[in-house]
């Protein structure tokens, strides 16, 4: 598989969830080392080659991704690796750190593994929706088959052993991204945050640590990882999460009831000027497709396609931009490209029975 | 004032309560960032972050005394440099360091010890590499000190191993190949 045939699918979960759901997709992730190696940031570039060499040699073994893409780092583009980082496939880390470096991606795109990050190992299980366990129970099925071929560095008192110590232990990242317009227009977002932060979880922009909320989209992850087992911290994940949910709804109800006007401007302000903009930067864009979908979920808008505003909310992204206009745009381009590619894909929206 | 991590002039001041103790740190701005104690938005709002945890370890104690520099056999990471990066180096470093990773671990995850999954297969044959490793050597000696009875007995004994490990890759193997990895 190359990667264009692999980017030529849809972000299968970023968009097969229920439409309008407010979990978009549920995240685990596992740091793990290769016993016998210095970490990433202090092996030599030899030792980090061999490991290399490895883990691609383990990949090939596994028809996971076998039949997906795999690569070197190195001999991906910048702008594909960006690409990638937009499609929440390589880290932010992973995608500037070009030597020694390597990645493989199922096909449907829900199961990466990223090599030489700051750990060895980096493993992903991505699924649509909110579903915790099931990416769990994918995970431990990609661990146990590389554990099969790599030695793991591992201590019966630490458990697994992480180039960080926030990691140490279970090594376990489990996160949901959560699409919160509702709270966000009640002004709720902020002492929902501070309430999950006393709880010790961390919500994060999209792009994770240090990226903003654009499009009202949040993640949520655990930040433990030592002292629990991976059971109970997908398990109080998932409780908390659900609460989010029902929170995020609840505003939604309470908007209708408290600021129907409002809600309705804001909502048909949005699609009014996606369906009419020349020039649109990404945060715009994404911002008000938010809206769009927030529109979509509480019927006061209708459109025929599914998941077309889903779809956008990957494709508006500088790098995704680029690669279906088949060429390199300057950002003022970009913009504008950009906003043909949205009234295009939008020429349908409608108002909805409630609007 | 200097900062009391590197040179520069101290601006950032903080005030800090660990353990009961009042302590106040003097840091350039620099530093601070780095600590998570700077005005970046990215320092806002979530719990204790390593660097905290090692500041607060660095102002009690011996640690931050610069007679004593500690140093990992396995990759050469120091203590200050664990305490500046907030990183380790490799595995070994989890053994040196244990005192101030215990403390490290404990402001962040209220926990000293693992309690969850481990490795299965991976750590077993770790395990019986060492011991064939062992084996191997006590074989060597035994050949050039001409204890050839002892020579044989070892020699058994890694056989035995070496089928075990070979028995267990396999049941892997097989075990790997019913289990449907990739959902259509």
């Amino acid at each position: 598989m190359t990667l264009q045939e692999l980017i030529d699918h849809p972000c299968a979960w970023f968009v097969d969830h229920a439409c309008g759901e407010v979990a978009i997709s549920s995240r685990i992730r596992l740091a793990r080392n290769v016993a016998g190696y210095p970490f990433p940031s202090r092996a030599e570039p030899v030792q980090l080659r061999e490991i290399r060499h490895n883990v691609l040699r383990t990949l090939s073994q596994l028809d996971l991704f076998d039949q997906g893409w795999v690569s070197e780092t190195d001999e991906v583009s910048a702008r594909d690796r960006m690409l990638l980082f937009e499609r929440s496939l390589m880290s932010r880390e992973h995608m500037e750190n070009e030597e020694s470096g390597a990645i493989g991606v199922s096909r449907d795109e829900q199961d990466v593994v990223m090599v030489n990050e700051e750990d060895h190992l980096r493993l992903q299980v991505v699924r649509p929706g909110l579903s915790l366990e099931s990416a769990w129970e994918e995970m431990q099925t990609l661990d146990a088959s590389m554990e099969e071929h790599v030695d793991y560095a591992f201590s019966s008192k630490y458990g697994y052993l992480t180039c960080c110590p926030s990691n140490t232990g279970t090594g376990l990242r489990a996160g949901v991204m959560l699409h919160l317009p509702g709270l966000a227009l009640l002004d709720e977002v902020r002492p929902v945050m501070r309430g999950l932060a006393k709880m010790g979880l961390a919500v994060r922009g999209p792009g994770g640590e240090g990226s903003d909320a654009d499009g009202f989209l949040y993640q949520v992850s655990n930040q433990v990882t030592l002292g629990r087992s991976e059971q109970d911290i997908i398990g109080e994940l998932h409780q908390v999460v659900d609460e989010l949910v029902t929170h995020e709804y609840n505003a939604r109800l309470r908007l209708e009831e408290v600021r129907p006007n409002g809600l309705r401007d804001k909502v048909g302000r949005a699609a009014g000027i996606l369906q009419n903009a020349w020039e649109l930067s990404s945060k715009e864009a994404l911002d008000l497709l938010a809206m769009v979908r927030l529109g979509l979920a509480m019927d006061l808008l209708a459109v025929e396609e599914e998941h077309v505003v889903e779809r956008l909310m990957i494709e508006v992204r500088p790098a995704h931009l680029q690669k279906l206009a088949g060429k390199e745009l300057n950002p003022g381009e970009r913009d504008r490209f950009r906003a043909l590619r949205v009234r295009s894909k939008l020429a349908e929206l409608r108002k909805g029975p409630k609007l | 004032m200097k900062c009391e991590h590197c040179d520069q002039t101290a601006t950032v001041h903080v005030t800090r309560v660990a353990q009961g103790k009042v302590h106040k740190v003097h840091l350039c701005e620099a530093c601070a960032q780095k600590m998570g104690m700077g005005p970046s938005p990215s320092s806002t709002g979530s719990g204790p972050t390593v660097a905290d945890a090692l500041l607060g370890g660095g102002m009690s104690g011996s640690v931050s005394s610069p007679h004593r520099v500690r140093r990992c056999p396995g990759c050469g990471l120091t203590l200050r440099g664990l305490q500046k990066e907030g990183r380790l180096g490799c595995a070994q470093c989890y053994d040196v360091f244990g005192e101030e990773l215990d403390r490290i671990l404990r402001s962040i995850h209220d926990a000293v010890e693992h309690r969850g999954r481990t490795p299965g297969e991976g750590v077993k044959r770790q395990d019986l590499g060492r011991k064939m490793d062992v084996l191997q050597s006590r074989l060597t000696r035994a050949i050039e000190a001409e204890a050839f009875e002892d020579a044989a007995k070892i020699r058994d004994e890694l056989q035995h191993l070496q089928t075990t490990l070979e028995a267990k890759l396999e049941e892997n193997r097989k075990a790997s190949g019913n289990k449907e990895v990739y959902p259509s």
